[in-house]
């Protein structure tokens, strides 16, 4: 069949050349935005950060007692992750504070905060780091684990009034 | 010297013969008679080892079975992996006890088993299926009928009957049908909604009541609709939850073993 633009041929009709300006134009507004979606999986694959869940996520029995599992995301080299934890309570206005042990589970990169600490209202307060990028989060725990609603999460180690509010946030009586 | 050889030769009376020869007769009948006797004392060693053998088997049968009243309670010791509480009225029996294999056969009751073991070593028989323990704390109570119910308070459990398997985690529940075998599982925070809809195995409700712990449900759900109900159900997953890279669709629904694995490994995060 005979290419003709923009001509009717053989019952199709064919879509005339774009001039050198329309592309251009197109070339223009179309590149950032190429751009941008390129960069922004990348951007969302390098956000560095903390994600928890039950104990059974482990998949381990070992840690089927644990308070909760986390594990960390966009840490392009795993081997790389520092994690920590740490407990903090207030009774009447004394502050207390724990450092908690981590446990590795049997799954690469997924931890576990096994229940070190006395009854009561806790938070736990976990911090990573996987090179320069950095992550934080805070926990809260009642007595049935941890309490995924009111658990928040950083790009950076929560700041002293940040584990203040959360442990203000404790409703009377606790977390159910 | 030998003093036999300096005494007299002597005849016999006639008398002591007789009496030899009656003596040697007297013998040779006891003899006949001997024979009789070691055949009933075989006999009766053979009915006394078959008589042991069968007290030996019935006994073990039923001295297998371990029982509590409507007010007892009892532990047993599961090797060095854990216990298992026997509530009131509750029957079963220990059908192995190997390193290999613990196995339990409950006949109806309720029990509360404490495991701490790698998984697939401890399993309870029950009419309407096997729970398989994958590292747990679970209570489960079986009626004379087979029905029940798996609660699950730490780990995973597997019921399986036929091929059927409800995989519960903690805080998830299943029922067991006589005959039927695992329900679906749920979360025991679930709504009523989802309760009642689960519980009637209404698809539309089950799907539009669903939240996203309920994925749990909807995992279980995959494989056993029709298959032209199969993409509703990956899709609802799909709105409540965001699949991760690497789970095709068409993969989840055809059923891919490994590919169903990992959607239930990722979704537990959200449970």
């Amino acid at each position: 069949m005979e290419m003709v633009e923009g001509k009717k041929i053989g019952g199709k009709k064919i879509a005339p050349r774009p001039s050198n300006v329309a592309m251009k134009t197109a070339r223009h507004r179309l590149l950032p935005l190429a751009m941008l979606l390129c960069a922004s999986p990348l951007a969302w694959a390098q956000a560095f950060t903390f994600e928890i869940a039950s104990p059974v996520a482990a998949q381990d029995f070992r840690v089927k007692s644990a308070a909760f599992v986390f594990r960390t995301t966009g840490c392009p080299e795993a081997e790389k992750v520092e994690v920590s934890a740490t407990g903090q309570s207030l009774a009447g206005t004394e502050r207390k504070s724990v450092v908690l042990k981590v446990v590795a589970s049997s799954k690469p990169g997924v931890y576990a905060v096994l229940q070190q600490w006395e009854t009561g209202q806790w938070i736990v307060i976990l911090k990573g780091s996987c090179g320069q990028a950095q992550a934080g989060a805070i926990i809260p725990v009642g007595p049935h684990g941890f309490v995924r609603e009111a658990s928040k999460f950083y790009s950076r180690p929560p700041a002293a009034a940040e584990i203040d509010a959360a442990i203000k946030a404790i409703p009377p009586g606790g977390y159910k | 010297m030998n003093i036999r050889d300096h005494l007299p030769l002597v005849q016999a009376p006639e008398s002591v013969w007789n009496a030899i020869e009656a003596a040697i007769r007297q013998g040779k009948q006891d003899e006949k008679r001997k024979v009789p006797r070691r055949r009933v004392a075989w006999a009766a060693a053979a009915a006394i080892f078959i008589l042991a053998g069968g007290v030996y088997w019935f006994g073990v049968r039923q001295a297998g079975w371990i029982e509590t009243n409507g007010s007892a309670r009892r532990t047993l010791r599961i090797a060095d992996i854990g216990s298992v509480d026997m509530g009131p009225n509750t029957r079963l029996r220990i059908a192995a006890d190997r390193a290999d294999q613990h196995r339990l056969t409950l006949a109806h009751g309720a029990i509360y088993a404490k495991i701490s073991a790698p998984p697939r070593l401890f399993f309870v028989d029950t009419k309407s299926g096997t729970a398989i323990d994958l590292g747990c704390e679970y209570a489960m109570n079986i009626g004379e009928d087979g029905s029940g119910v798996l609660h699950v308070t730490k780990g995973w459990v597997s019921f399986q009957w036929h091929g059927l398997e409800s995989l519960v985690p903690a805080g998830a529940l299943c029922r067991i049908r006589p005959a039927k075998g695992p329900g679906l599982p749920y979360f025991e925070d679930a709504t009523q909604e989802f309760v009642r809809a689960v519980d009637q195995g209404a698809l539309d409700s089950i799907i539009g009541s669903a939240r996203v712990r309920d994925t749990l449900t909807l995992w279980h759900l995959l494989s056993r609709v029709a298959p032209g109900d199969r993409a509703r159900v990956y899709d609802r997953i799909a709105v409540l939850t965001p699949v991760p890279a690497g789970i095709s669709r068409g993969r989840v629904l055809a059923l891919d073993p490994e590919t169903l694995n990992r959607l239930k490994e990722e979704l537990a995060w959200k449970w």
